[in-house]
Protein backbone atom coordinates (compact mmCIF):
# COMPACT_ATOMS: atom_id res chain seq x y z
CA UNK A 1 0.00 0.00 0.00
CA UNK A 2 1.89 2.76 -0.91
CA UNK A 3 2.49 6.09 0.96
CA UNK A 4 3.07 9.12 -0.55
CA UNK A 5 3.72 12.73 0.39
CA UNK A 6 1.69 14.97 -1.86
CA UNK A 7 1.66 18.96 -2.19
CA UNK A 8 -0.60 21.08 -1.09
CA UNK A 9 -2.16 23.79 -3.90
CA UNK A 10 -2.09 27.44 -2.31
CA UNK A 11 2.03 27.20 -0.92
CA UNK A 12 4.41 28.20 -2.75
CA UNK A 13 8.26 28.41 -1.82
CA UNK A 14 7.95 31.27 0.03
CA UNK A 15 5.64 29.86 2.53
CA UNK A 16 7.87 26.44 2.75
CA UNK A 17 11.22 28.38 3.45
CA UNK A 18 12.17 26.26 6.47
CA UNK A 19 9.99 22.89 5.78
CA UNK A 20 8.48 21.40 2.94
CA UNK A 21 4.49 21.46 4.08
CA UNK A 22 2.77 17.85 2.18
CA UNK A 23 -0.12 16.06 3.06
CA UNK A 24 0.26 12.18 3.58
CA UNK A 25 -1.55 9.93 1.22
CA UNK A 26 -2.43 6.17 1.52
CA UNK A 27 -3.02 4.65 -1.62
CA UNK A 28 -3.98 7.82 -3.04
CA UNK A 29 -6.09 9.16 -0.49
CA UNK A 30 -5.20 11.80 1.40
CA UNK A 31 -7.92 13.03 4.22
CA UNK A 32 -5.56 16.38 5.04
CA UNK A 33 -6.25 17.38 0.96
CA UNK A 34 -9.79 16.01 1.17
CA UNK A 35 -10.50 18.16 4.25
CA UNK A 36 -9.43 21.22 2.62
CA UNK A 37 -11.34 20.68 -0.32
CA UNK A 38 -14.07 19.91 1.64
CA UNK A 39 -14.10 22.86 3.95
CA UNK A 40 -12.98 25.18 0.45
CA UNK A 41 -16.17 24.56 -0.77
CA UNK A 42 -18.58 24.50 2.39
CA UNK A 43 -16.68 26.48 4.68
CA UNK A 44 -14.87 29.53 3.21
CA UNK A 45 -13.92 31.33 6.12
CA UNK A 46 -12.45 27.95 7.85
CA UNK A 47 -10.23 27.29 4.87
CA UNK A 48 -8.68 30.91 4.79
CA UNK A 49 -8.16 30.40 8.33
CA UNK A 50 -6.30 27.41 7.93
CA UNK A 51 -4.87 28.30 4.58
CA UNK A 52 -3.36 30.99 6.57
CA UNK A 53 -1.68 28.86 9.27
CA UNK A 54 -0.39 26.43 6.49
CA UNK A 55 1.63 29.54 5.01
CA UNK A 56 3.26 29.98 8.45
CA UNK A 57 4.22 26.74 9.62
CA UNK A 58 6.37 26.43 7.03
CA UNK A 59 8.43 29.56 6.86
CA UNK A 60 9.15 29.27 10.90
CA UNK A 61 10.83 26.59 13.12
CA UNK A 62 7.82 26.68 15.36
CA UNK A 63 4.95 28.58 15.78
CA UNK A 64 4.88 30.33 18.98
CA UNK A 65 0.94 31.38 18.99
CA UNK A 66 -1.21 28.58 20.39
CA UNK A 67 -4.38 29.80 18.77
CA UNK A 68 -2.64 28.83 15.45
CA UNK A 69 -0.80 25.83 16.64
CA UNK A 70 -1.03 23.59 19.73
CA UNK A 71 0.70 20.59 20.50
CA UNK A 72 -0.92 17.58 21.50
CA UNK A 73 -1.12 17.77 25.67
CA UNK A 74 -1.53 13.62 25.99
CA UNK A 75 1.99 12.24 26.00
CA UNK A 76 1.09 8.21 24.67
CA UNK A 77 0.62 10.99 21.27
CA UNK A 78 3.77 11.40 20.73
CA UNK A 79 4.56 14.90 18.66
CA UNK A 80 1.81 15.88 17.19
CA UNK A 81 0.10 19.17 16.24
CA UNK A 82 -2.82 20.95 15.40
CA UNK A 83 -3.61 23.66 12.78
CA UNK A 84 -6.59 25.63 13.99
CA UNK A 85 -9.03 27.68 13.04
CA UNK A 86 -9.30 30.57 15.08
CA UNK A 87 -12.73 31.15 16.25
CA UNK A 88 -13.59 28.27 13.61
CA UNK A 89 -14.25 24.73 13.68
CA UNK A 90 -11.90 23.27 11.76
CA UNK A 91 -8.53 21.40 12.65
CA UNK A 92 -5.94 20.00 10.74
CA UNK A 93 -3.05 17.64 12.26
CA UNK A 94 0.61 17.33 11.46
CA UNK A 95 3.91 16.57 12.58
CA UNK A 96 7.22 17.41 11.76
CA UNK A 97 9.53 15.05 10.35
CA UNK A 98 13.43 15.49 10.10
CA UNK A 99 14.72 12.72 7.79
CA UNK A 100 16.62 13.11 3.92
CA UNK A 101 14.79 16.62 4.57
CA UNK A 102 12.80 18.48 6.69
CA UNK A 103 8.89 18.27 6.34
CA UNK A 104 5.65 19.14 7.98
CA UNK A 105 3.17 16.03 7.04
CA UNK A 106 -0.40 16.67 7.57
CA UNK A 107 -2.44 13.67 8.35
CA UNK A 108 -6.02 14.28 9.29
CA UNK A 109 -8.93 16.58 10.41
CA UNK A 110 -11.45 17.49 12.86
CA UNK A 111 -14.27 19.77 12.88
CA UNK A 112 -14.73 21.09 16.48
CA UNK A 113 -18.01 19.72 17.94
CA UNK A 114 -18.31 16.90 15.88
CA UNK A 115 -16.33 13.50 17.23
CA UNK A 116 -13.07 13.66 19.73
CA UNK A 117 -10.27 15.91 19.60
CA UNK A 118 -7.81 13.51 21.29
CA UNK A 119 -9.01 10.67 18.81
CA UNK A 120 -7.89 12.93 15.87
CA UNK A 121 -4.86 13.63 17.71
CA UNK A 122 -4.40 9.35 18.31
CA UNK A 123 -5.44 9.48 14.61
CA UNK A 124 -2.41 11.75 13.69
CA UNK A 125 0.08 9.48 15.77
CA UNK A 126 -0.79 6.55 14.34
CA UNK A 127 -0.51 7.81 10.84
CA UNK A 128 2.84 8.97 11.70
CA UNK A 129 3.75 6.17 12.73
CA UNK A 130 2.67 4.29 9.71
CA UNK A 131 4.78 6.67 7.87
CA UNK A 132 7.56 6.47 9.46
CA UNK A 133 7.87 2.86 9.73
CA UNK A 134 6.71 2.37 5.88
CA UNK A 135 9.97 5.36 5.12
CA UNK A 136 12.72 2.97 7.47
CA UNK A 137 11.09 0.01 5.02
CA UNK A 138 12.16 1.63 2.31
CA UNK A 139 15.44 2.78 3.18
CA UNK A 140 15.92 -0.45 4.28
CA UNK A 141 15.38 -2.24 0.49
CA UNK B 1 9.62 14.62 -3.65
CA UNK B 2 8.07 10.94 -4.26
CA UNK B 3 10.47 9.26 -7.01
CA UNK B 4 9.74 6.03 -4.90
CA UNK B 5 6.77 6.44 -2.41
CA UNK B 6 7.26 4.35 0.14
CA UNK B 7 5.34 1.21 0.84
CA UNK B 8 3.55 -0.62 3.67
CA UNK B 9 3.21 -4.00 4.70
CA UNK B 10 1.91 -3.41 7.97
CA UNK B 11 -1.72 -4.01 8.18
CA UNK B 12 -3.74 -0.95 8.99
CA UNK B 13 -5.43 -0.03 12.34
CA UNK B 14 -9.15 -0.31 12.15
CA UNK B 15 -9.56 3.51 12.49
CA UNK B 16 -7.10 4.19 9.85
CA UNK B 17 -8.69 2.32 7.30
CA UNK B 18 -12.19 3.54 7.90
CA UNK B 19 -10.97 7.23 7.83
CA UNK B 20 -9.62 6.13 4.45
CA UNK B 21 -13.34 4.02 3.49
CA UNK B 22 -14.56 7.58 3.60
CA UNK B 23 -12.33 9.62 2.42
CA UNK B 24 -12.53 10.36 -1.71
CA UNK B 25 -9.79 9.40 -3.54
CA UNK B 26 -6.97 13.10 -4.39
CA UNK B 27 -7.98 13.80 -7.91
CA UNK B 28 -6.47 16.03 -10.13
CA UNK B 29 -9.74 17.52 -10.08
CA UNK B 30 -9.43 18.09 -6.40
CA UNK B 31 -6.10 19.48 -6.50
CA UNK B 32 -7.37 22.22 -9.40
CA UNK B 33 -10.79 22.84 -6.69
CA UNK B 34 -7.93 23.71 -4.26
CA UNK B 35 -5.39 25.85 -6.65
CA UNK B 36 -8.28 27.83 -7.37
CA UNK B 37 -9.71 28.39 -3.60
CA UNK B 38 -6.15 29.47 -2.37
CA UNK B 39 -6.12 31.81 -5.76
CA UNK B 40 -9.27 33.39 -4.95
CA UNK B 41 -8.32 33.60 -1.22
CA UNK B 42 -5.04 35.43 -2.71
CA UNK B 43 -7.98 37.74 -4.49
CA UNK B 44 -8.98 38.66 -0.98
CA UNK B 45 -6.66 41.75 0.69
CA UNK B 46 -8.51 41.23 3.85
CA UNK B 47 -7.28 37.40 3.86
CA UNK B 48 -3.82 38.74 2.84
CA UNK B 49 -3.82 41.39 5.68
CA UNK B 50 -4.83 38.88 8.54
CA UNK B 51 -1.84 36.73 6.89
CA UNK B 52 0.81 39.64 7.07
CA UNK B 53 -0.54 40.33 10.59
CA UNK B 54 0.05 36.84 11.45
CA UNK B 55 3.74 37.20 10.41
CA UNK B 56 4.05 40.00 12.50
CA UNK B 57 3.01 38.83 15.37
CA UNK B 58 5.03 35.04 14.62
CA UNK B 59 8.00 37.42 14.03
CA UNK B 60 7.34 39.20 17.36
CA UNK B 61 6.38 36.55 19.46
CA UNK B 62 9.50 34.45 17.91
CA UNK B 63 11.77 37.55 19.00
CA UNK B 64 10.34 37.69 22.36
CA UNK B 65 11.53 34.30 23.01
CA UNK B 66 14.84 34.20 21.80
CA UNK B 67 15.49 37.18 24.59
CA UNK B 68 13.86 35.24 27.29
CA UNK B 69 11.44 38.88 27.15
CA UNK B 70 8.09 38.91 28.48
CA UNK B 71 5.20 40.60 26.75
CA UNK B 72 4.94 42.81 29.90
CA UNK B 73 8.37 43.76 29.48
CA UNK B 74 8.27 44.89 25.92
CA UNK B 75 4.58 46.49 26.57
CA UNK B 76 6.57 48.73 29.03
CA UNK B 77 9.29 49.79 26.77
CA UNK B 78 6.27 50.46 23.93
CA UNK B 79 5.04 52.42 26.20
CA UNK B 80 1.49 50.65 25.88
CA UNK B 81 -0.39 48.21 28.34
CA UNK B 82 0.25 44.49 28.37
CA UNK B 83 -3.45 44.04 27.78
CA UNK B 84 -3.11 46.35 24.44
CA UNK B 85 -0.28 44.07 23.29
CA UNK B 86 -1.76 41.35 23.91
CA UNK B 87 -4.37 42.10 21.64
CA UNK B 88 -1.77 43.25 18.91
CA UNK B 89 0.16 39.91 19.11
CA UNK B 90 -3.29 37.91 19.21
CA UNK B 91 -4.75 39.81 16.27
CA UNK B 92 -7.77 40.94 18.26
CA UNK B 93 -10.13 42.58 15.69
CA UNK B 94 -10.42 45.56 18.21
CA UNK B 95 -6.88 46.82 17.27
CA UNK B 96 -4.53 47.05 14.22
CA UNK B 97 -0.32 47.19 13.62
CA UNK B 98 0.47 50.38 12.47
CA UNK B 99 3.66 50.78 10.04
CA UNK B 100 4.53 52.72 13.42
CA UNK B 101 3.96 50.11 15.97
CA UNK B 102 5.37 47.46 13.52
CA UNK B 103 8.60 49.50 13.17
CA UNK B 104 8.80 49.81 16.64
CA UNK B 105 7.85 46.50 18.05
CA UNK B 106 10.69 45.56 15.27
CA UNK B 107 13.36 48.17 17.01
CA UNK B 108 12.58 47.02 20.46
CA UNK B 109 13.02 43.51 19.37
CA UNK B 110 16.71 43.72 18.29
CA UNK B 111 14.97 43.73 14.40
CA UNK B 112 13.53 45.60 11.40
CA UNK B 113 11.12 45.32 9.68
CA UNK B 114 10.74 45.44 5.84
CA UNK B 115 8.14 46.05 3.23
CA UNK B 116 8.10 44.76 -0.05
CA UNK B 117 5.50 45.14 -3.11
CA UNK B 118 5.11 42.59 -6.11
CA UNK B 119 3.11 42.93 -9.08
CA UNK B 120 0.50 40.30 -9.01
CA UNK B 121 2.10 37.68 -10.96
CA UNK B 122 5.16 37.75 -9.25
CA UNK B 123 6.69 36.33 -5.84
CA UNK B 124 8.70 37.79 -3.00
CA UNK B 125 11.92 36.26 -2.31
CA UNK B 126 13.93 37.37 0.87
CA UNK B 127 17.94 37.18 1.19
CA UNK B 128 19.24 37.57 4.44
CA UNK B 129 22.88 38.82 4.19
CA UNK B 130 25.27 40.48 6.70
CA UNK B 131 25.27 43.97 6.12
CA UNK B 132 27.15 45.37 3.60
CA UNK B 133 30.08 47.39 4.71
CA UNK B 134 31.54 50.20 2.94
CA UNK B 135 35.09 48.49 1.31
CA UNK B 136 37.19 51.65 2.00
CA UNK B 137 36.70 50.21 5.74
CA UNK B 138 37.48 46.77 4.66
CA UNK B 139 40.80 47.70 3.25
CA UNK B 140 41.76 49.83 5.99
CA UNK B 141 41.03 46.90 8.61
CA UNK B 142 42.65 44.55 6.64
CA UNK B 143 45.45 46.43 5.06
CA UNK B 144 45.91 44.79 2.02
CA UNK B 145 45.56 45.43 -1.81
CA UNK B 146 42.35 44.22 -3.84
CA UNK B 147 43.87 40.36 -4.48
CA UNK B 148 41.60 37.68 -3.50
CA UNK B 149 42.27 37.38 -0.04
CA UNK B 150 39.77 35.75 3.26
CA UNK B 151 37.46 38.09 4.76
CA UNK B 152 35.89 36.84 7.97
CA UNK B 153 32.62 38.82 8.06
CA UNK B 154 31.68 40.29 11.47
CA UNK B 155 28.31 39.94 11.46
CA UNK B 156 28.13 36.41 10.20
CA UNK B 157 30.49 33.14 10.05
CA UNK B 158 30.95 32.81 6.32
CA UNK B 159 33.92 33.06 4.65
CA UNK B 160 34.31 34.86 1.47
CA UNK B 161 37.44 34.43 -0.53
CA UNK B 162 36.55 36.36 -3.96
CA UNK B 163 38.09 39.78 -5.54
CA UNK B 164 37.10 42.86 -3.69
CA UNK B 165 34.90 44.32 -5.75
CA UNK B 166 33.80 48.50 -5.42
CA UNK B 167 30.11 46.73 -4.27
CA UNK B 168 30.92 45.56 -0.91
CA UNK B 169 26.87 44.62 -0.94
CA UNK B 170 27.46 42.01 -3.82
CA UNK B 171 30.73 40.14 -2.27
CA UNK B 172 29.00 39.40 1.26
CA UNK B 173 25.36 38.53 -0.55
CA UNK B 174 27.09 36.07 -2.93
CA UNK B 175 28.72 34.20 -0.55
CA UNK B 176 25.90 33.78 1.45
Amino acid sequence: MPITLEEIPGLNATHQSCWQVRALAIDGKSPALAALDAWASSSSDDYKKILKVLRMVGQFDRIHDETKVTKSADPDHGDVYEIRAHKGHARLFFFYSKSDESVIVCTNSFWKGKGSQSAAFALCAKLKALFLRAQHESQSR
Amino acid sequence: MNPNPAESDTALPADVAELLNRTPATTSALRERLARAAEEADRDPVFHANYLKGLVSQEILQALAERGETQSSLAERLGCTRQYLNKLLSEDRRVNFTLDTICSLAHLTGRRAHLVFVREDEEPHVLRCAKPRAVHRLRDELGSTPDQRRIHALDSEFEIDQPLTTHAHDSSCAAA
